[in-house]
């Protein structure tokens, strides 16, 4: 698997750092010019979200093959739990953080049973799962606590710049957790329980485990990213952060373009998505839902595989 | 008493509705093993199509169904030929099917807000006289009877289409094993695309009067439909056309006495019990499926 057949333990480590600086640079390189070249920080913020939701992702779907269609149940948890933190119990955002990535674990473990499902029920009952915790969170008895349809709204803890940089940094961070993992023993036991779980399991990788650990990871990753993003905000309603087309699909869409369970892949996805997605909102308003709707049309028919794994058999190389 | 029996009744006409809705997935999913996500935004079109021709030409919805089902059962053909063999040719045509189906979804949904805007629509219930009656006890929408025997008779049909004719034969052929009947000389593509022009057709007919039992057609209603068909054929069982109809019951009684009993959360208890029927019983209530150890 992956493109480091060096066996010796010093060439693997020298590819993993060379791999690293591959993602790190560019990135960098995005995140710290993008809002100089644009003149707008919110968009950058948000393709720095999208980009640890795609790692997330991957983990999941990429390299385990579930296929999560309510992720965005995490995003929308994490944004609620670190929200709620700060505007009850008048927490630091960086203290409320927290906080909300253990509410996603909390739910992710809750959810775990929905693993033993596989294929399209395992899609449509977290479907189901996303939409049970939306309608809860913006249920008129629980206005107390999340707001209800009303929302949150924390304006005291705003501080754009400061959770700019740590978003950016995260989106970093997670795109190189994901590169690590995909060189790990880990990352082999998580491909070897997608192409065939049986078989896994046979040849003594306690898939179980495994796949639960992936789960996790994935639901913590998405939980951050929604409670960074929600503080950005300073004020959402549900809708806002519980957006089924937005942080579960869109982030599909995502990570499938780019190529699922590749390093680079869903974050070239997402970069050229994100970035086609905005122009079109822009000077194609109207006709956005139609203009996608044919691309994620046309992108299955003609590219189910995603674009890296196509270039990459046309030159090979990137991994 | 007659709160209980309101809800009784109520969901019994529910069931009806649902069963009819959900069969067309249920049947695409059974056949071709593709999860169309846009199934709702065929409910919605089918919707807009009936309240086109009540505003212009003032058919009556069940008149309109004689122009409803030929069209869309003619959309579906091409329809059929340009997104699902070319699908399942990809390594994984069950997941990427969710994909190609919710751009599908997308498309419709945008042609429908550039042609119909996003004002709610509704049908009249003045195509329906008497307006109410009274039954058991019970005062009803008459409407909403007709509605329960339109979609009786659509379900009928289309279980005696399944289990009675050489044609269903076929159809049941792929459903219990794709490669046997394909052996056995079933003509995957014919039979695929009856199927899915069907499935269509049986979810524009319960949009004709979806707005009149349900909710009120916007361009976006579409993705609750779905979520609802999804449901009721999963709490049945996913693949069975039958089961289709058990499923529909459970969720309109589920649906219908929390609506009455605990208003504030109708819409989330039929998901709960999704996911608590789905979690217990992965294959549904009626299903076989083998489920992953």
């Amino acid at each position: 698997m992956g493109g480091s057949r060096v066996s010796s333990e010093k060439g693997r480590m020298k590819s993993i750092f060379t791999d690293s600086l591959k993602l790190l640079v560019p990135l960098a390189v995005i995140f710290a010019l993008g809002p100089v070249f644009t003149g707008n920080q919110s968009l950058l913020m948000e393709l720095a979200v999208f980009i640890i939701l795609a790692d997330a992702l991957n983990i999941i779907y990429g390299f385990t093959g579930y296929l999560p269609f309510g992720f965005g149940v995490f995003f929308g948890t994490g944004a609620y739990g670190t929200a709620i933190m700060i505007t009850h119990y008048h927490f630091q955002p960086l203290a409320a953080l927290p906080v909300g990535m253990a509410a996603t674990l909390v739910l992710s473990l809750l959810f775990t049973p929905l693993l033993r499902l596989s294929g399209a029920y395992f899609a449509i009952a977290s479907l189901a799962a996303f939409e049970v915790i939306y309608l809860a969170v913006g249920n008129t008895s629980l206005t107390f606590l999340t707001g209800g349809p009303y929302g949150l709204s924390f304006p005291q803890a705003y501080r754009p710049n400061l959770d700019y940089t740590i978003t950016a940094i995260i989106a970093i961070v997670s795109a190189l957790a994901v590169l690590f993992i995909s060189r790990s023993y880990f990352g082999q036991a998580l491909n070897a329980i997608r192409e065939d779980r049986a078989a896994a399991e046979l040849s003594g990788i306690n898939t179980l485990l495994y796949r639960n650990y992936a789960w996790m990871i994935s639901a913590v990753l998405s939980g951050l990213a929604g409670g960074l993003y929600g503080w950005y905000l300073g004020f959402f309603y549900p809708d806002a952060v519980f957006s089924l087309t937005d942080f579960s699909v869109l982030v599909i869409v995502f990570v499938v373009f780019g190529g699922k369970g590749t390093i680079y892949g869903p974050i070239i996805g997402t970069v050229a998505l994100f970035a086609l997605y905005e122009l079109v909102t822009l000077y194609f308003g109207n006709f956005l839902l139609i203009i996608f709707g044919l691309l994620l049309i046309l992108l299955i028919l003609f590219l189910p595989n995603g674009v890296l794994p196509m270039v990459k058999k046309v030159y090979g190389g990137i991994d | 008493m007659s709160l209980l029996l309101d809800a009784f009744l109520i969901s019994i006409l529910y069931a009806a509705f649902f069963s009819l809705m959900a069969l067309g997935l249920n049947l695409m999913f059974g056949v071709m093993r593709v999860v169309n996500l846009a199934h709702g935004e065929f409910v919605a079109i089918g919707s807009y199509a009936a309240i086109y021709l009540y505003s212009y030409f003032a058919f009556n919805p069940v008149i309109s169904l004689a122009i409803i089902v030929p069209l869309f059962l003619l959309i579906g053909f091409p329809l059929y030929f340009l997104l699902v063999p070319r699908l399942q040719k990809s390594d994984d045509p069950e997941m990427n099917s969710f994909i190609l189906f919710f751009g599908l979804a997308f498309f419709i949904e945008g042609i429908a807000v550039l042609e119909f805007g996003s004002t709610p629509r509704t049908l009249s219930f003045s195509n329906f006289r008497p307006l109410h009656v009274a039954f058991l006890g019970a005062t009803i929408p008459f409407a909403w009877i007709v509605i329960a025997a339109v979609s009786l008779v659509f379900i009928v049909f289309s279980y005696l289409l399944i289990y009675r004719t050489g044609f269903g034969l076929q159809v049941r052929a792929l459903m219990a094993n794709r490669y046997e009947a394909i052996a056995n000389g079933v003509n995957v593509n014919l039979v695929s695309s009856v199927i899915f022009s069907l499935s269509i057709a049986l979810a524009a007919v319960a949009g004709v009067f979806s707005s009149l039992i349900s909710f009120a057609t916007t361009p976006d209603i579409g993705s609750t439909y779905t979520l609802i068909s999804f449901a009721v054929i999963i709490i049945g069982a996913l693949g069975n056309p039958l089961a289709t109809v058990v499923g529909g019951i459970v969720f309109a009684f589920a649906y219908g006495y929390a609506d009455i009993y605990i208003p504030q959360l109708s819409s989330i208890i039929p998901f709960l019990l999704l996911l608590i029927i789905i979690l217990v019983k992965p294959a549904g209530l009626l299903g076989r499926l083998p489920r992953e150890f």
